[in-house]
């Protein structure tokens, strides 16, 4: 099979990536931070699931960030350094397979995390309320296409960076995605015409990680526009797949 | 020998225009996708309840040490939100005093949330609370003072409590002259003329400028005037069982023996709408 090899890479970065120490530390931790959602509902005034709901999203949004800055920009850099890819790349593989195979390979690992979070969001909420909030897929699914292209983004930015520049990078990128609207609103107003100009350019070259975030509107119930979620899947996905062609054109030119 | 190098092939080039192909396709797509969900979260309403605990004292327990960046946060996110719903000119602002206490929480010494925060609050009373709040770590900052006091005379009419606030602010370091002499004019406006008095005595008496004593001198000399002559309406009230038709029947009927000279320039009046003696000249009390 053609895409064969994808796969089985998927899979390898998948195994080596749920063994690491790391990674159980992070989901651990997470998982901590969302019971510890229990204590802090008390403090509330009013609907106590919102702080579960909160919390939750939040954590499944910044934990799927840490691993994805911990391992995704090390494990590739890791197998360049280490001359594991030697071993690979001495198959009949091609080698943007090889870049595909490991984004899905660490996108799996984000996607086994965070519904791990989900799962345990979703327990507590039946343990407080006695029922399952099942709007908040939606707005898991929607964190999940984020961290797809905060994954693309790490193998790109592995391709020819260190990991501790790969980190800054994206830590950089993920600020601007996620302030560039509110930056656009105030520019618009007030800036001037060459500034609206450059934040305009920035705005559309930049992900902007605000559309993915629906959990205010998940959280109170309210109602998405019609075919957000189709839109925001079309936006995710068509900026991911961008991504990584630039990598696997940057990877296949790379010299060992 | 030169090594002959190999034309690229048809099937090279039809490779490199299909992924070029579907890069435009690609960035065509996000650029109208993220045009089109930007319209949409432009459009659609989101909640404006900004957090799910009450008050800052809980989340100081899970701020860390950053308070100062939390602080600046919920100042900026204020700011915003005032902004957002000023543009929309819905004006409603119902959650801009719980972004403001959030701030000074976090930080309680960030003048700034106090000053211009209170200014753009929507309620006297909740600018009033955040000033209030603002003077427990200012407590030598006459201007907050003095702007409880604006506040009260301003919008509240509470004149008692504006001369208070005036009294208070004119008795911090660096207040301007006319500080004290609104407390009089308060506490003169409120019935209170023996605080009025009181105020200007002790600006006068601290004040070193001669020109300003000066004026000082007249303003007491006006206020403690307006407080014998309604010493004196009592005084024909109770003997006549009515009010005078004016000033001058305290002197034709020998209460007085003339009118006082208002110190600068004007006359003093009975006036009867408010039921006080008034003066016609600046301060003109009765008419703020």
């Amino acid at each position: 099979m053609k895409y064969q090899p994808i796969f089985s890479i998927a899979h390898m970065t998948l195994r080596e990536g749920v063994r690491n120490k790391i990674f159980y530390n992070i989901v651990l931790f997470g998982l901590l931070i969302i019971a510890s959602s229990l204590v802090l509902n008390k403090m509330t005034v009013g609907d106590e699931t919102k702080v579960i709901k909160d919390l939750g999203l939040t954590c499944i949004s910044l934990f799927g960030l840490l691993t994805i800055l911990v391992l995704g920009t090390n494990h590739l850099y890791h197998e360049f350094e280490e001359k594991i890819i030697y071993t690979v790349l001495v198959k009949p593989i091609v080698r943007r397979h090889y870049l595909v195979g490991k984004y899905l390979g660490m996108l799996s690992i984000v996607v086994i995390q965070s519904a791990a979070m989900y799962v345990l969001m979703e327990i507590l909420l039946c343990a407080l309320k006695g029922m399952v909030s099942w709007m908040l897929l939606k707005a898991v699914y929607s964190l999940l296409l984020e961290l797809s292209l905060l994954c693309s983004l790490a193998i790109l930015f592995t391709t020819f960076m260190r990991p501790q520049l790969s980190i800054i990078t994206i830590l950089a990128v993920y600020l601007i995605g996620h302030s560039i609207s509110e930056v656009r609103m105030l520019v618009a107003e007030e800036g001037s015409r060459f500034a609206q100009g450059m934040i305009e350019i920035v705005y559309y070259l930049f992900p902007n990680f605000d559309h993915f975030d629906i959990s205010s509107q998940v959280v109170h119930n309210l109602p998405l526009a019609p075919f957000y979620l189709t839109l925001v899947t079309v936006y995710g996905v068509f900026y991911t797949m961008i991504v990584l062609m630039v990598s696997a054109q940057i990877f296949s030119r790379k010299e060992f | 020998m030169a090594k002959m190098q190999t034309p690229p092939s048809i099937k090279t080039y039809l490779a490199l225009m299909k992924s070029m192909a579907l890069v435009v396709v690609l960035a065509g797509g996000t650029y109208l996708s993220t045009g089109k969900l930007s319209l949409v979260r432009e459009n659609s309403p989101l909640p404006d309840d900004p957090l799910y605990l009450p008050n800052g004292n809980y989340l100081q327990l899970i701020s860390l040490d950053f308070d100062g960046v939390l602080s600046d946060l919920f100042w900026i996110k204020g700011a915003l939100y005032f902004g957002s719903h000023y543009r929309k000119k819905d004006h409603d602002y119902k959650w801009l005093a719980h972004f403001l206490d959030l701030s000074t929480e976090f930080d309680p010494y960030y003048y700034d949330v106090y000053w211009y925060g209170s200014s753009i609050l929507p309620s006297v009373e909740e600018s009033i609370r955040l000033l209030e709040k603002g003077r427990t770590y200012f407590s030598t900052d006459w201007k907050m003072t003095e702007m409880i006091g604006f506040y009260y005379h301003f919008y509240l009419k509470d004149y008692l409590a504006a001369g208070r606030y005036y009294e208070m602010a004119s008795l911090l370091p660096g207040h301007p002259p006319y500080v004290p002499s609104l407390a009089g004019r308060f506490y003169t406006e409120a019935g209170d003329i023996d605080s009025g008095i009181r105020v200007l005595k002790n600006f006068y008496d601290t004040c070193s400028k001669k020109d300003l004593k000066e004026d000082f001198a007249k303003r007491i000399t006006q206020l403690e005037d307006i407080k014998c002559l309604e010493e004196k309406l009592s005084v024909f009230r109770k003997k006549y069982q009515r009010t005078p038709r004016d000033l001058g029947e305290l002197v034709e009927r020998g209460l007085i023996s003339s009118l006082p000279k208002e110190p600068y320039g004007g006359k003093y009046l009975w006036d009867s709408s408010q039921q006080r003696v008034v003066s016609t000249t600046f301060p003109r009390y009765g008419s703020t």
